[in-house]
């Protein structure tokens, strides 16, 4: 390497003579003891690339078995007039289940309808209630009917489920296998 | 010249591809001989003092010895190890945060009395002993990435390209930033002498 190419200025000889001559002011020094350090890296060896493959892959297994849990159950989100609905019904669950013709299924089935039947009509009374409620509460005709839409909006989309939940559990009874 | 560099370059691939899948110690060994000096004189200009260098060099050889397995053949051992140099000297100079000013300029000082005409030669005049002092002083107190630099580029005498690699920046821009080194040092020839103690940093 020639001292030439680093020059782009009258003065860079000398710069880079002084430069060079402070980069070779090296002291003399011990040489290093290889033997500990063999020993030093063999005590403490490096982490290898492996363990992050673990730390990834560990947190990334626990949220699927969290988010496989989580689809087995029902949940309902509302958001102002919008509702959203994830999650398995049980009427749903209870499909995975080998039936068997047995009339124990045939009756619970029968007592989850009922439930359902009672649902339906405990939601109803309570939209009833609630869009009363809001007449008194609204400040315009304008707030309440935007109340009441929502109200409307959220029983129909329950009462679809619950009807469709019916009219599985109404296939399942009689022996459709593909409700 | 360039063919007894070849040479020494396969010696060291060859050295590297020995530790890395036999763990031979033997192999390490003359890797340490081979780069022991280079190495140590590169830390101890960047670090400033001989203590601090000696456990930096441990550092690195010590990752050579661990991490010789990630080493790419197709590229130098030299600027794959002084990536690892450049790497611990920069995390020691982090770990310092000291004032960068005070420090510097008490380095400045010790370097700048270390320069003993009998040392430069007896020809030399003494307006070239105070070119040299004042380049030392003007040196010591450059930024440590730009001290670096000089230091790849003079002493360990890597080229631009080399140093692009082991720096992660293209070939001109580590040319540009030489030069702008080298300018911000002829104005220390420009200036007129004054006391150490009062130079900005």
């Amino acid at each position: 390497m020639s001292e030439h190419k680093d020059q782009n200025h009258p003065d860079d000889a000398r710069v880079l003579e002084g430069a060079r001559a402070w980069c070779e002011d090296v002291m003399g020094y011990a040489p290093l003891d290889v033997d500990a350090l063999v020993a030093k890296a063999r005590r403490a060896p490096a982490a290898k690339p492996g363990r992050w493959v673990w730390r990834v892959s560990v947190p990334m297994a626990a949220a699927a078995v969290l988010l496989l849990a989580f689809s087995q159950v029902r949940f309902t989100v509302s958001f102002g007039d919008t509702t959203f609905v994830w999650g398995r019904t049980a009427v749903e669950s209870l499909e995975d289940t080998p039936l068997d013709a047995s009339s124990e299924v045939v009756e619970a089935l029968a007592v989850m309808a009922g439930r359902l039947n009672a649902l339906e009509a405990a939601a109803l009374e309570q939209n009833s209630q609630l869009a009363r409620l809001a007449q008194y509460v609204a400040r315009s005709e304008r707030d309440w009917q935007r109340v009441a839409n929502g109200l409307a909006q959220r029983q129909n989309m329950e009462t679809f489920t619950r009807y469709r939940d019916v009219e599985k559990l109404i296939r399942l009874a009689s022996g459709d296998s593909n409700p | 010249m360039e063919d007894r560099e070849t040479a020494s370059a396969a010696r060291d691939k060859m050295l590297m591809g020995l530790l890395a899948n036999d763990g031979d110690v033997e192999a390490f060994r003359e890797l340490v001989e081979r780069w022991d000096r280079r190495v140590f004189a590169f830390l101890v200009k960047g670090c400033g003092n001989a203590d601090d260098a000696l456990d930096l060099r441990q550092e690195v050889f010590l990752r050579v010895y661990r991490y010789g397995g990630t080493y790419d053949a197709d590229y130098a051992f030299s600027t794959w190890l002084f990536r690892i140099a450049t790497n611990v000297l920069r995390t020691w100079q982090a770990k310092q945060r000291r004032c960068p000013a005070t420090a510097s300029i008490e380095t400045a000082r010790a370097s700048a009395e270390r320069i003993p005409d009998g040392r430069i030669g007896p020809r030399i005049t003494t307006e070239r002993t105070e070119t040299l002092t004042r380049v030392w002083q003007r040196i010591e107190l450059l930024p440590p990435e730009d001290r670096e630099l000089l230091l790849l580029r003079l002493q360990q005498e890597f080229s631009y390209r080399e140093i692009g690699q082991l720096r992660g920046q293209p070939e001109s821009t580590v040319k540009s930033q030489f030069y702008a080194v080298l300018a911000r040092l002829r104005t220390a020839l420009a200036e007129p002498e004054r006391p150490i103690g009062s130079v900005d940093a």
